[in-house]
């Protein structure tokens, strides 16, 4: 095998590793699964297109949310009218986090599920600048001079905001955690 | 419970392993003989440790998975740019008179 197709294994690989990471991004974005979905299929598109151009010793896990920031900044400018919030269909529910299996416990399997989804919750509830950098760093690991290249802002930038967007986070939890452990309560009960 | 004020933003660069060198260890150090900060340590690393125990937040669903498998696993890609830097470089260094011929 030669140096190129080893190359081209490698990235088919550590691409579709970051394809959750992409989704979680997306969302973040556009708030609307059918949008999220479209961008991560473009980005992915562009990828595989453009992966000749991207030197051997690049990070491609930051390159791929890059071209992702970067789809997304295209299609909001020629969007004729804002993102709405689509419920997830039946079918999309079953793609989710945290179903329980037979043979868990399905009291547990709630209470994760609930906490995810309050956490979930509390990010969407942020104002965009400040969700896409908490998806970025909390959920996806990226440094802070990685997200500073995503976004096209100072490491500085990154750092204060981050700290601002946690502030806000750490409230709207404070508010979840009252909520979620009361309705998991509510349902052991039933 | 509040850290000393010009430790605040040094906590969260600590916990995001963005310290290094000199800052670093000035903060340990300091971290080591405060209680007030060890307890903003623990406090903040609490609260990341519980909001990323969360991730995924979203996992892709079933459609779009297989959809992105086929563009990954099918698509053709393109890595001729690398190949052909690599070859030209070779020609170069292969055409170049020596040193000693010169």
């Amino acid at each position: 095998m030669t140096e190129a197709n080893h190359r081209e294994v490698d990235f088919r690989q550590a691409a579709l590793a970051c394809l959750d990471g992409l989704y979680s991004y997306a969302m973040s974005l556009s708030h609307n699964q059918a949008d999220a979905e479209d961008l991560v299929q473009e980005t992915y598109l562009r990828a595989v297109r453009a992966f000749g151009q991207l030197a051997p010793d690049s990070n491609l896990k930051s390159w791929l949310y890059a071209i992702l920031r970067n789809v997304w900044l295209n299609q909001v400018r020629h969007a004729q009218s804002g993102p709405q919030f689509v419920e997830m269909s039946e079918e999309q529910q079953e793609d989710t986090i945290g179903q329980a299996r037979s043979g868990d416990n399905p009291y547990a399997s709630y209470v994760a599920t609930a906490e995810r989804d309050s956490v979930r919750a509390a990010v969407q509830q942020l104002p965009l600048q400040y969700r896409e950098i908490i998806v970025l760093r909390e959920f996806e690991g990226l440094s802070y001079q990685e997200i500073a290249e995503i976004l096209h802002c100072p490491a500085g930038t990154v750092m204060s905001r981050l700290g601002r967007a946690r502030d806000k986070l750490r409230l709207l939890l404070s508010v979840w955690n009252v909520r979620a452990p009361l309705e998991a309560r509510q349902h052991e009960a039933m | 419970m509040r850290p000393c004020d010009d430790n605040r933003s040094r906590i969260f660069l600590y916990l995001d392993d963005e310290l290094r060198g000199r800052e670093l260890t000035a903060l340990e150090s300091h971290v080591r003989s405060c209680s007030t900060c060890q307890g903003a340590v623990a406090e903040e690393r609490r609260f990341l440790n519980e909001l990323r125990s969360r991730r995924p937040i979203y996992r892709a669903p079933m459609g779009l998975r297989s959809r992105v498998k086929g563009i990954v696993q099918h698509a053709p890609v393109c890595t001729a740019p690398i190949d052909l830097r690599a070859r030209i470089q070779k020609i170069i260094a292969q055409s170049l008179p020596r040193a000693r011929d010169a």
